[in-house]
């Protein structure tokens, strides 16, 4: 049984810096450096069992998100199929090119093995040149636009401003640490390291979409904090974010053309090849580079944290897959199920109820 | 989770090095700084290991049972006898940064003033909010970025000098609510205190403390730290062996502020809370390095939260 109509939005509020290991082992002393990472869904996930009183049916996040007077605006990574060119103001989307018999390549015999019997790949619309991937953040609306095909104009074009990107919320801090001997008041041989924190800006939070199981529907309302959040036993505050959502996806889908937006990072079994509907090709996909995920439980006692330790390759947010479906009506029904849920089955069990692999739906041409 | 919240109000006594983690320029041992605003900042884990160290020597480790003790709340030391490479326990007492709230910066009235900002008055609102201490909170003044506002008429001046700023100083009309004042009481009384040595400081709090814009602030706390040059001799020749080195301290007079939270433990929180405020509540700390120089005095008071 769902509980999809108690679904709420919680934001974590870190009360200083956050610092989340990336799973390399650390020695202090031998140069030790802990690297650190933004928090895995898992880490929100994991943050919020006990301000709930325990693990809800599902966390889908995190989504870094701006309150400004009341109002929250979730910002999300930018669609990886959107390029920069060199020095230049414009953006453009990728276009999938009319199949060109004097351009050949191995991606469709690489991809029939998954059974994905035509596979091609996009590429940059006529007139761009030199592009480059971007990076960071657009606001909600705009990647609803997106999402919408309206954010750029017939030829695939628009504008680097267009895209509202805000600076990084997330500043690095270095942070040197030094064991001191009690007695003699002095540094301890090889218990010097050097880590990095994360200092997230004011008026933004880590937020996560939460459905309750049926005893927190209360807790869901009104949870209890402060929470654990990441490394060495810092706070974050754990409050509502009302009036926050995921942007919305269009109604319709001309010819059957559904994009998959990857809002959080994925965990499929097929690595970054994520569940396909049986009646839909995948047609074309951008996918960035693999992020290696570590997750462990170490709250407890360090046997626990062993067996809970678990290091895996995730699709990184803001990768987009281009399906295209036989019937139109197909589409609109697949949509309605996927749309803001985590695509599974996940590798794992559990990864995708800790927010592994949201994914967002939209249209394209 | 059921914590029990504290402020922790730190008032410099001697100047503080908390080391940075890399050289700054001309500044070979900087003072740790947050990367965004660049405002001074006492790490968590830098304090945490100090009010851990002052526990210790306050007794807390002389005994099998006081030993217990010192492990429950502050959590055991790395190399310890615990498994490599994984903190042991953490500890039931949460340690957050200490921020900056008041720094005092050098003026041609007074010889010194206190600076602070929208952002650290905010700061200390929203520690005060989550630690649920049920304070009236006065509302934050808001300053142009150049500009500032004071608490009592005797600063209000065109062109005030603070540090190295010329900065237009502005004092509320006759029947204007004055919440520059406000915070100074509040701060005053709360992190600074009423005891008779703490009299002279107090009372000069309530007089000159001054929230400047974000723009001014930014200067002053970049150019109002202490950089003191040292060097080492050779005891036989008399002659430099070692330097010149320059470190950076956050002068006497500073206020700082961090959130403590205390988690409760089966059948010890009375107990743990009881401890930890004869522990700290108008104890003189050492924070930092340079310890066998008088560096890094402070002055400590607990704010707590009402029981809910």
């Amino acid at each position: 049984m769902t509980h999809e109509a108690h679904r709420r939005w919680l934001a974590l509020v870190p009360r200083d810096t956050v610092q989340v290991r990336d799973g390399r082992s650390f020695d202090a002393g031998a140069g030790g450096v802990a690297h650190t990472v933004r928090p895995w869904p898992s880490t929100v996930a994991g943050a919020l069992v006990p301000a709930l009183g325990g693990e809800p049916e599902s966390v889908r996040g995190p989504v870094l998100a701006q309150e400004v007077d009341g109002h929250w605006t979730p910002h999300l990574p930018v669609p990886l199929d959107l390029v920069r060119e060199s020095g230049r103001e414009d953006v453009w989307r990728l276009r999938l090119p009319e199949a060109d018999p004097g351009v050949s390549s191995d991606l469709a015999a690489l991809a029939r093995p998954h059974g994905i019997p035509d596979l091609r790949s996009l590429s940059a619309p006529e007139g761009a040149e030199d592009t480059e991937p971007l990076a960071g953040l657009v606001p909600g609306h705009v990647l609803r636009s997106y999402l919408h095909g309206e954010l750029e104009d017939d030829e695939g074009l628009l504008s680097v401003s267009d895209l509202e990107q805000p600076e990084d919320p997330l500043s690095p801090e270095t942070r040197v640490g030094l064991g001191l001997d009690p007695n003699t008041r002095t540094a301890k041989t090889g218990l010097l390291y050097t880590s990095t924190h994360l200092r997230l800006a004011e008026d933004w939070a880590f937020c996560a979409e939460v459905t309750p199981t049926p005893k927190q529907h209360r807790a869901v309302e009104s949870p209890a904090g402060p929470v654990r959040f990441g490394g060495l036993s810092r706070l974050a505050d754990v409050a509502p974010a009302r009036g926050l959502h995921w942007p919305d996806a269009p109604l319709a889908y001309p010819e059957g053309k559904v994009l998959v937006y990857v809002a959080t990072p994925a965990v499929w079994e097929r690595g970054w090849l994520p569940p396909l509907p049986p009646n839909a090709d995948l047609v074309a996909a951008c996918v960035g580079d693999p992020l290696p995920v570590a997750t462990a439980s170490p709250v407890q006692d360090h046997q626990h944290f062993l067996r809970t330790r678990t290091l895996m390759w995730a699709v990184p947010p803001g990768s987009v897959y281009y399906l295209k479906f036989l019937n139109p009506d197909d589409a609109e029904h697949w949509v309605k199920q996927s749309h803001r849920t985590a695509l599974g089955p996940a590798a794992r069990k559990r990864l995708d109820t800790a927010g592994f692999g949201v994914v967002l739906t939209g249209v394209w041409s | 989770m059921v914590l029990k919240n504290y402020l922790l109000y730190l008032y410099v006594e001697s100047p503080l090095h908390a080391g940075g983690s890399e050289t700054e320029g001309s500044v070979d041992l900087p003072i740790q700084r947050e990367a965004a605003t660049g405002y001074p900042v006492v790490w968590g884990q830098s304090l945490k290991g100090a009010l851990r160290q002052f526990a210790r020597d306050a007794g807390w480790g002389d005994t099998d049972k006081e030993g217990a003790l010192l492990d429950e709340v502050f959590g055991k030391m790395a190399g310890g006898d615990g498994d490599p490479g994984v903190n042991t326990t953490a500890g039931l007492l949460s340690v957050g940064d200490a921020q900056l709230l008041a720094l005092p910066v050098p003026t041609l009235r007074s010889t010194f003033a206190w600076a602070t900002s929208a952002l650290a008055l905010n700061r200390l609102a929203r520690k005060h909010a989550y630690a649920h201490t049920g304070r009236d909170l006065p509302v934050v003044p808001q300053v142009k970025e150049t500009e500032g506002v004071c608490a009592t008429a005797e600063w209000h001046d065109q062109g005030q000098v603070l540090g190295p700023c010329l900065v237009k100083v502005d004092h509320p009309r006759k029947g204007e609510a004055n919440r520059v004042a406000a915070w100074a009481e509040l701060i005053s009384k709360e992190g600074i205190g009423a005891e008779p040595h703490m009299a002279v400081p107090a009372a000069k709090f309530h007089d000159d403390l001054l929230v400047v814009g974000a723009d001014v602030m930014s200067h002053l706390v970049r150019e109002c730290t202490e950089h003191s040059v040292r060097i080492q001799l050779d005891p036989r020749t008399k002659t430099v062996k070692q330097g010149p080195f320059t470190s950076e301290y956050l002068p006497a007079e500073t206020l700082l502020v961090s959130a403590l939270a205390l988690r409760e433990d089966r059948g010890n929180h009375a107990r743990h809370r009881e401890r930890l405020r004869e522990l700290l509540h108008g104890a003189v700390l050492q924070i930092g390095g340079d310890e066998t120089l008088g560096k890094g005095l402070v002055w400590a008071r607990l704010v707590e939260a009402p029981d809910e």
